[in-house]
């Protein structure tokens, strides 16, 4: 079991905030691709890559690994 | 705090506010962030969202 403590937010909190966009359905509608964005405190910019979700299962993994912003996803 | 690129509120707005405020002598910290729009507080820049954020909580650390 996972104990989640309440607390106030901090600024440090702003980079574990994932922003997803972008959603493309795979042609055989098992797949979502989407672009999942973070802010990076070290690079001060925002980096983005790849994921893939599988719509049965909804286990979703990283596609892409581009060390900046990897965007637009297309099947 | 005010971005200085801001065309939806633009800079001057704060100005006013800022130099009414001083002229009530009421307590005004100003904080202008260069090169930054209306939207800086979601996706401008991470160190100035990072330094917004701290002047925030620093302020009502301060005061409240």
């Amino acid at each position: 079991m996972t104990v989640h403590h309440r607390r106030a937010m901090i600024p440090q909190d702003i980079t574990r905030i994932q922003l997803i966009s972008a959603p493309q359905l795979s042609p055989d509608g098992r797949r979502v691709a989407f672009v999942a964005t973070m802010l990076s405190e070290d690079r001060d910019e925002y980096l983005s890559n790849i994921w893939v979700v599988d719509t049965t299962s909804g286990a979703s993994r990283r596609f892409t690994t581009g060390p900046k912003r990897d965007t637009a996803p297309r099947y | 705090m005010h971005a200085e690129d801001d065309l939806r509120c633009l800079m001057e707005q704060a100005e006013q506010l800022f130099a009414t405020l001083k002229k009530q002598r009421k307590d005004v910290l100003f904080v202008r962030f260069p090169d930054e729009n209306h939207d800086m507080s979601r996706s401008g820049k991470p160190c100035y969202r990072l330094e917004r954020f701290r002047y925030i909580l620093d302020w009502f650390a301060k005061y409240l």
